[in-house]
Order: structure tokens, then C-alpha cells, then sequence
């Protein structure tokens, strides 16, 4: 019996599962004889798993309904007002806990800034590694967005996924420049008292760019390199990190502008 | 204690998730709509009862709340009733690496494409929706549906062929 060549449409349908019996034991026949059909079929199921493992589903939960009527009114006003206390200690319990922790993660951070060395780098990284990469870890730890950085002509010369940081595992992109510059950015669970915004520390010598995104912690560290530049770095490696999509194209143009300049590193 | 719609609705949210970050792209976003969602849905008096009308029913909700949220942003889309950039040319083959499709590409590049092919791959692929449901909610006949999804895919693996995203090599410390 002859087949007909299906069209990529019925292909598809094909696919989903959205054939009748008939039609789809036809499309099925026409596969068998034609490597060509079958590599279509194998690209658009391939596509279609990978769409769905592309989804980086959070932990979503059910809104929490307010109730209606005002019989509630008053135990709301007092649930409002210990709500209220509630929140003003918590964030001065906060505050006195970042200060008291700040000196003490700044520099083990730093330490693992210092340990990699920038002339032993010889691993094989390519120059670009695309606009942005995802790189899965072990541990528990999942879904770190690692920028690419080549539009401030910085290029990924070391990467290490089993870097300790306060006793969890995290990843560790090191990033050289042509000028002597030294960029490493620390992926890490929540380890540190990072907020949501962008936060500039200083201990010290020790100078650090760190947020906070889903559940992740990062930290940006670079030596000698001119504040403006550092700046205009960590700010798009946050934007990028946040939105979880590449830095676009008038970043790229702050970065490379940022980079012409500015001073080489002084180490 | 949950009730039966909250249990139903709770199996949702994932799906809803997968296509609201279709529409709109964007994280923070996406929660918020899936959130405004579950909210009308739990306060809906008429809960339809039939499995794929509630689907429908839900997915419907989300597409509204998101229109709504760019009517307040003033944004000018056209994707909600316009498929006409979407043409109707017989389509050819794939030609290309297929081993260049994984999650890292295809989130990169499915970013990339218009609203209307970011939806109706979110509906079919992120959302599971049959093309007779995907039909009754884009108010359009099922072979629209079948035309659609069929130059969205195609779009997006041409885009991938010509992608340079990749994953990062990661070497352990010896």
C-alpha cells in the first residue's frame, strides 16, 4: 500500500496525539519507511520534553482567601497590631543578626575569591559560552544562571562546583580579563544575609557585590578593579540572574563602554 | 481542611505557571498571575465540574488576568487576536542539528519569539492543553491550532539551530 508523505502540521499532530486511529497507524507507516519522518518525529518529541524541562517551576501554593463580613474586624485590628510588633522585631532581630554576620561571611567568601589562581587557569572554556548559562549542581543546590561576560571582556577561565561555603556546597565561575582582572562569582544556597536588592559590602580591603534570587545567594568579587566598572558589572550580572534571561544588547554596550574606561586591575 | 476544588486547583498550578511564564516571561510575573488566578477561581460561585471544561475554565482565567494586566500597563498588543504574521505557507521540514535542542536553548530561545508562538507553544506544551481545548480558549477553529503550534515549533528549532546558548563545563577539583 502506498503512503503519502505526511506534512509537517500532521507531523505535529502526530506528535500530540491528536490523530484519530486511522490517520495516526497512517503516519505511523509512512515513519517506518522514511528515516527522514523519523528524525522530524525525534526533533519535535525532543523539543516538547525539552520545553517542558525548560520551566523552572517554583513552589506555588494556594492565595489564602480573606474572609468576608465585618463581624472580623476587631480580631483583625488585633491580629494587625501584633502582626505589626511582630514585623518591628523581627526586623531589628534581623538587623542585629546581619551585623553580627557580615563580618564573619565577608571574608570566607573572599578567601574562596583568593584560592583560585588566575595563571593556572588552563581549562578549555570557550570564549563565549553563549548570553547566559545554567549549570545544575549537586547538593540540593539547582538552577544557578551564570552570565556570560565576554562585552566586558571577561572570559570564564575557571569553574568548580564543589566549593564549600559556610558548609554547603556551591559553585565557584571565575572570570579573567586581558588587563589582569580577577571576577569570581559564588553561587551558594541561602548562606549569607542577602536581601532581594543588589548590596554593596565592604570589610576592609575586602569589596563585594551579593543578592539574593529564589534561593540562591550570590556574591560578585573582583581585585583592583576600578568601582565604576565593578559597579556596572554587578549590575547586570544581577539583572541577568534576576530575570533569568541574557544581559541585552545596550548592556553589553555599558559594559564594554565601562571597560574601555577604565584603569586595568591593579592586584 | 482542603476542599475538593482546592485540591483540583492545587494540581494546576504548575501548569499555570508553565503558561503564564509563556505569556509573560517573566518570574515575578507569572507568580503573580497564577496567584490572581487561584484567587478568582476559589471565589467563583459557577465551578464547572466536567475535567476538560475546568481546565479550559482555569486556563481562561489566567489568560484574562494577564490581558488585563497589559491593558493597566497600557502595553500594545496585538498577539491576543492577530495571527495573521503567521503565515499560512506550506511549511518545510526541520533542517538541522536536533542535538542542539535541550531546556538551556529552548528557554533561550523560545524568549525570543512573538507572543502569539510563546502562547500557543505554553498552552500545548507547557500547559498540556489538547488542540480542541487551546481551540475553545483562543477562540479559534482546532486547525488554527494545528497551524499555530505546528510554525511555533518550527520557528523555535530554526531559532535553536542558529543559537549559540550552551551549558557550562564544569570541572571538579581534583
Amino acid at each position: 500500500m502506498q503512503t503519502t508523505t505526511p506534512s509537517f502540521e500532521t507531523l505535529n499532530a502526530y506528535v500530540d496525539g491528536e490523530l484519530d486511529t486511522g490517520h495516526a497507524a497512517e503516519v505511523s507507516r509512512a515513519i517506518a519507511s522514511n528515516s527522514e519522518l523519523a528524525r522530524q518525529v525525534a526533533v519535535l518529541s525532543q523539543l516538547r520534553l525539552s520545553i517542558a524541562e525548560s520551566i523552572d517551576t517554583p513552589l506555588l501554593k494556594l492565595p489564602v482567601q480573606s474572609s468576608s463580613g465585618g463581624r472580623n474586624v476587631k480580631h483583625f485590628l488585633v491580629a494587625a497590631c501584633v502582626a505589626g510588633l511582630l514585623a518591628v522585631g523581627a526586623f531589628l532581630l534581623e538587623k542585629a543578626s546581619v551585623g553580627d554576620t557580615v563580618a564573619e561571611w565577608i571574608p570566607s567568601a573572599w578567601e574562596i575569591h583568593q584560592a583560585w589562581d588566575i595563571a593556572a587557569t588552563d581549562v578549555p572554556y570557550p570564549n563565549n559560552l553563549g548570553d547566559l548559562v545554567k549549570v545544575s549542581l549537586i547538593g540540593g543546590l539547582v538552577e544557578s544562571y551564570v552570565p556570560d561576560l565576554t562585552s566586558a571582556k571577561l572570559t570564564v577561565a575557571y569553574v568548580s562546583k564543589d566549593v564549600l561555603y559556610r558548609g554547603q556546597q556551591s559553585l565557584l565561575v571565575g572570570y579573567t580579563g586581558t588587563r589582569g582582572c580577577k571576577v569570581s562569582l559564588l553561587v551558594t544556597g541561602e548562606s549569607a544575609p542577602l536581601s532581594d536588592e543588589l548590596t554593596f559590602f565592604q570589610r576592609d580591603q575586602v569589596s563585594l557585590y551579593g543578592w539574593h534570587v529564589g534561593h540562591l545567594d550570590y556574591m560578585l568579587m573582583a581585585e583592583g578593579m576600578a568601582s565604576e566598572r565593578f559597579r556596572s558589572i554587578a549590575n547586570a550580572v544581577y539583572e541577568s540572574t534576576k530575570i533569568r534571561l541574557p544581559m541585552n544588547p545596550s548592556t553589553q554596550t555599558l559594559l564594554a563602554e565601562s571597560r574601555a574606561k577604565s584603569a586595568p586591575c591593579v592586584t | 481542611m482542603s476542599t475538593d476544588h482546592e485540591l483540583r486547583l492545587e494540581d494546576y498550578l504548575g501548569r499555570l505557571y508553565g503558561y503564564a511564564m509563556s505569556l509573560s516571561q517573566n518570574h515575578d510575573d507569572s507568580k503573580d498571575l497564577v496567584q490572581e488566578c487561584a484567587l478568582k477561581a476559589l471565589g467563583a460561585r459557577n465551578i464547572p465540574t466536567q475535567h476538560s471544561a475546568y481546565r479550559a475554565w482555569l486556563f481562561r482565567i489566567l489568560r484574562n488576568a494577564f490581558i488585563d494586566k497589559c491593558r493597566r500597563r497600557k502595553v500594545a498588543e496585538t498577539w491576543v487576536t492577530d495571527g495573521t504574521h503567521l503565515s499560512s505557507d506550506n511549511m518545510e521540514y526541520f533542517r538541522g542539528d536536533e542535538r542542539l535542542i535541550n531546556a538551556l536553548s529552548v528557554k533561550f530561545e523560545l524568549a525570543k519569539l512573538p507572543t502569539a508562538q510563546r502562547e500557543i507553544i505554553g498552552l500545548i506544551d507547557a500547559a498540556g492543553l489538547s488542540y480542541e481545548e487551546a481551540a475553545e480558549l483562543l477562540n479559534v477553529p482546532i486547525g488554527t491550532v494545528m497551524s499555530r503550534i505546528s510554525r511555533a515549533r518550527h520557528a523555535l528549532v530554526t531559532a535553536i539551530n542558529g543559537s549559540n546558548v550552551q551549558g557550562l563545563p564544569v570541572k571538579r577539583r581534583t
